[in-house]
């Protein structure tokens, strides 16, 4: 039965002229599985780096505009998205790792814990130097849909409970005219607003409004912010450490959008 | 030549059978019965078919050559290559493991168990182990007949040792709780 099964497989193995894999291609295969399994530890970090960064920059101040309650707005405002997104990645990077020649030697808990302070650590690093901002500015400048995914940016579509926000499409002394994001025109009366020193009131602009609906269309504000979050182009996290609306720090038409 | 060949360690081998066919030839003849039974044991199916799968687990031993990392035995490399082998035609065949034929292994054991103590030759074993989920029946297989300690499983199975623990406790449980119902019957 078995006689001769030596010499069968090395004439097939000369006829398929089957030969034995390089060495290199196991290196780089090896190489592959940390690296990949590194990248989603780094997406992993990115993603604590934008909770922390929504958290942080939250307007948390206004929360009774949304809910009496604060524990009840934490609850809606969460960055869900992120930390779903952060255990997906980790998920990933364990998997992949896992999966690898030899994942199987290593600890699961060991695993975990090495991965979640990995990612934590250069999460709030990333986060100290502005990235988290950077890409939560970017998220809800350039995408209509991201309010739906981080509450605390689509609150600011309540006019009913004094939260506005759109763009400048209107200058004048006062007043000025913002379209929202569903693309309806308002007219603010800015008289009795304080406004942030980090936000720029011109043609374009993005900004935040507190106030009330006082007519059809019609909004005064008591307060407007700046639609961006922390001072994200000189990566200071406040106007005051950025500098803002000062002379000699970064300049006010880079700070605030 | 041959006689030096015979001298050397399967790793030492794994790394001449690269340049010399000789070398490949004595790792096919040192391994070929034991993988058999080990392939038989696991996917329960005839001997021609596999003979199939057998030249196929060579086949790919001698393309991953180069893929041996001496931290392992080379032994449970090639039990791995084996068992990733037999799950591979059990998908590509789309096999259930509870569809497996049972009397066929009760049949091949016998063969196998010749050389065993008279406790592993009952009819009864033959038959519970016959009667075992799948992936019990590899564990016991590897630690009972292929001798096996739970390091070489863990790398065989590429499992963390403590599940190879654990699958083992279960699979003795599960062993002699029909070992029981079969005595019981007799």
């Amino acid at each position: 039965m078995l006689e001769k099964i030596e010499d069968q497989i090395i004439s097939k193995i000369k006829i398929k002229k089957i030969k034995p894999l390089a060495k290199t291609w196991f290196s780089l295969r090896r190489l592959g599985v940390w690296l990949l399994s590194g990248a989603f530890i780094v997406l992993g970090a990115v993603s604590i780096a934008m909770l922390i960064t929504v958290l942080r920059f939250g307007d948390f101040d206004i929360y009774r505009l949304v809910n009496q309650n604060l524990l009840v707005f934490v609850i809606l405002v969460f960055p869900y998205f992120w930390l779903l997104l952060y255990i997906v990645f980790l998920s990933f990077s364990f998997w992949k790792l896992r999966r690898s020649q030899y994942g199987y030697r290593y600890q699961k808990v060991w695993l975990w814990l090495s991965f979640f302070l990995a990612s934590l650590v250069l999460g709030v690093v990333l986060e100290g130097a502005g990235l988290g901002r950077s890409i939560e500015n970017y998220l809800a400048d350039n995408f209509s849909g991201y309010g739906k995914i981080n509450y605390m940016r689509g609150m600011w579509d309540n006019p009913e409970k004094g939260l506005l926000s759109g763009e400048i499409v209107l200058v004048s002394e006062n007043n000025l005219e913002i379209k929202d994001f569903s693309g309806q025109v308002w007219q603010v009366d800015l008289n009795a607003a304080q406004v942030d020193s980090m936000v720029q009131l011109s043609l374009g602009k993005k900004i935040k409004l507190v106030g009330e609906i006082v007519a059809p269309n019609k909004f005064k504000a008591r307060e407007v912010r700046s639609w961006g979050c922390g001072c994200a182009h000189c990566q200071a996290a406040t106007s005051s450490s950025c500098g803002c609306g000062e002379s000699g720090g970064c300049s006010a038409t880079s700070c605030g959008q | 030549m041959a006689d030096n060949l015979e001298k050397l360690t399967d790793e030492e081998l794994a790394a001449l059978a690269l340049s010399d066919e000789a070398a490949f030839k004595l790792i096919i003849s040192r391994y070929k019965d034991r993988l058999f039974y080990y392939l038989k044991r696991l996917t329960l199916l005839s001997s021609d078919d596999l003979d199939d799968i057998l030249q196929q687990v060579f086949i790919k031993i001698y393309y991953n050559l180069n893929g041996f990392d001496s931290s392992l035995k080379f032994s449970s490399w090639a039990y791995r290559i084996a068992h990733n082998e037999a799950m591979n035609y059990f998908r590509k065949n789309k096999v259930k493991t509870e569809d497996l034929d049972k009397a066929v292994l009760a049949d091949d054991l016998s063969d196998l168990e010749a050389d065993m103590d008279r406790h592993l030759e009952s009819e009864t074993v033959k038959l519970v182990l016959a009667e075992l989920d799948h992936k019990y029946r590899e564990v016991l297989s590897l630690k009972y007949f292929a001798e096996k300690n739970y390091q070489e499983i863990s790398d065989i199975l590429a499992k963390p040792m403590g599940t190879v623990a654990t699958l083992v406790n279960r699979a003795k449980k599960q062993f002699q709780d029909k070992y029981k119902i079969y005595a019981g019957k007799n």
